[in-house]
């Protein structure tokens, strides 16, 4: 089993009466619950707000931000166990983000050996 | 409130879930003071009980382990909200409860400690409460709980509530400690009130959620209840205008409470299915001779139980 890091974005476009987002919070947590019983959650990881702060270069100059598209912007993220790559891939077809709108970027851990 | 915070807490966490209760009513007092009490007092504090435990799980959650079932859902954000909403259910409070009774009725603890446990953590009764319950001294009373959270806080996790086979095995400890509870409201030893209705009603709202249970919904559960509905429509009128207690022959009838014994009656009908016999009164039907158990103190001060017929 390898480690892959699901980063989730966008599905935040459509303003969500309390009931909706609700609803898609339990979506998540009976999402959750599943990976965790099949053993494939690593870390649950957290979600994130849009509003923030950049950090960027040599010089250190901190700029307000990421002002990227709303579809752009990493919202969360989690850490799975899985077989591969594929396999990574299946398990976040349940996501509910799908629902919405957004979409979840797959990425492996790198090892890295010194 | 306490015993769905132990819920989520774990039981090891049991004072955690106190400071918890003991904040929301803290709240309560100063916020109540000023604008006034809500519409919903209850659910206002469940509200600030639930919002308590959420800053509590999210300022503790590096330094503590919290219930070992709910663990890394706690730890997350996707899942701390969902998590604790669904605990705070009424459906889920009401099993809570049950299984902070039966975790209180624990087999390692003397029975005064087990009534005393129930009357502190499910009925919010103060250790002067207590005391004067069992007519014994605060300190004696307060070094009994604190011995008993000291066991409960040691077993691994509540009672779970749906192994059928440690469920039936516990319940009838369970009855003990109702049973006990309602006798010391319905003839306690406290030399100022003989008679305390407080007492009577928390075992009767208790029996009342076991009753709820389909697993403790048993004949045997029904006959106490039954027990306890006759006994409670006696109350009003067994004590006199001067305080002391009338004996059954000789007491206002009209005074007693007919929602009460029609209750009762119906419970008896209930208990009268299942073959096994239970030691609880289950017998006549007819209104005017109900059985009356009563608590008589011998002159070692232990009190032992007698029914008697009258």
């Amino acid at each position: 089993m390898s480690e892959f890091t699901y980063l989730y974005r966008g599905g935040r476009d459509t303003p969500a009466s309390p009931e909706q987002r609700q609803k898609q919070l339990q979506k998540w947590a009976a999402w959750f619950k599943e990976l965790g019983t099949s053993g494939h959650l690593k870390e649950l990881g957290h979600p994130l707000e849009s509003a923030g702060m950049v950090v960027k270069g040599s010089q250190k100059i901190v700029t307000d931000g990421p002002y990227a598209e709303a579809k752009d912007l990493v919202g969360g993220f989690s850490l799975i166990e899985a077989k591969d790559l594929t396999h990574a891939v299946e398990l976040s077809k349940g996501c509910p983000i799908l629902e919405v709108g957004g979409s979840v970027e797959v990425r492996p851990v790198m090892q890295l050996n010194m | 409130m306490v015993a769905a915070l132990t819920r989520i807490f774990g039981v090891h966490n049991l004072a955690l879930a106190e400071d918890v209760v003991q904040d929301a009513f803290c709240r309560a007092l100063e916020v109540w003071r000023i604008r006034g009490v809500p519409e919903n007092p209850s659910a206002w504090l469940m509200a600030t009980a639930k919002n308590g435990a959420l800053d509590v799980l999210r300022r503790e959650r590096t330094a503590r382990s919290f219930a070992p079932e709910l663990g890394r859902f706690l730890q997350s954000e996707w899942t701390l909200a969902p998590v604790v909403e669904e605990l705070f259910a009424a459906d889920a409070i009401k099993d809570d409860l049950l299984r902070m009774m039966f975790s209180c009725c624990h087999p390692r603890l003397s029975e005064p400690a087990q009534v005393s446990l129930v009357l502190h953590i499910l009925c919010g009764f103060s250790v002067d409460e207590i005391a004067s319950a069992f007519v014994t001294t605060h300190a004696a009373t307060e070094k009994r709980l604190t011995r008993a959270k000291k066991v409960l806080a040691g077993s691994n996790r509540l009672f779970d509530i749906a192994a059928p086979a440690d469920f039936s095995a516990r319940l009838p400890a369970v009855h003990r400690a109702l049973y006990l509870l309602f006798n010391e409201g319905y003839h306690g030893a406290s030399p100022e009130t003989a008679v305390r209705v407080e007492l009577c009603r928390e075992a009767m709202r208790l029996s009342a959620l076991l009753l709820e249970h389909p697993l403790s919904g048993t004949p045997v559960t029904y006959a106490l209840a039954a027990l306890m509905c006759l006994g409670a429509s006696r109350l009003p009128a067994r004590v006199d205008a001067t305080g002391n207690l009338t004996s059954l022959l000789d007491q206002d009838r009209s005074k007693w409470d007919q929602q009460l014994v029609v209750e009762g009656l119906r419970f008896l009908e209930l208990s009268a299915t299942g073959s096994k016999l239970s030691e609880y009164p289950s017998k006549p039907r007819s209104r005017r001779s109900t059985r009356a158990p009563f608590v008589r103190r011998t002159r070692t001060g232990k009190p032992s139980c007698h029914c008697t017929t009258r």
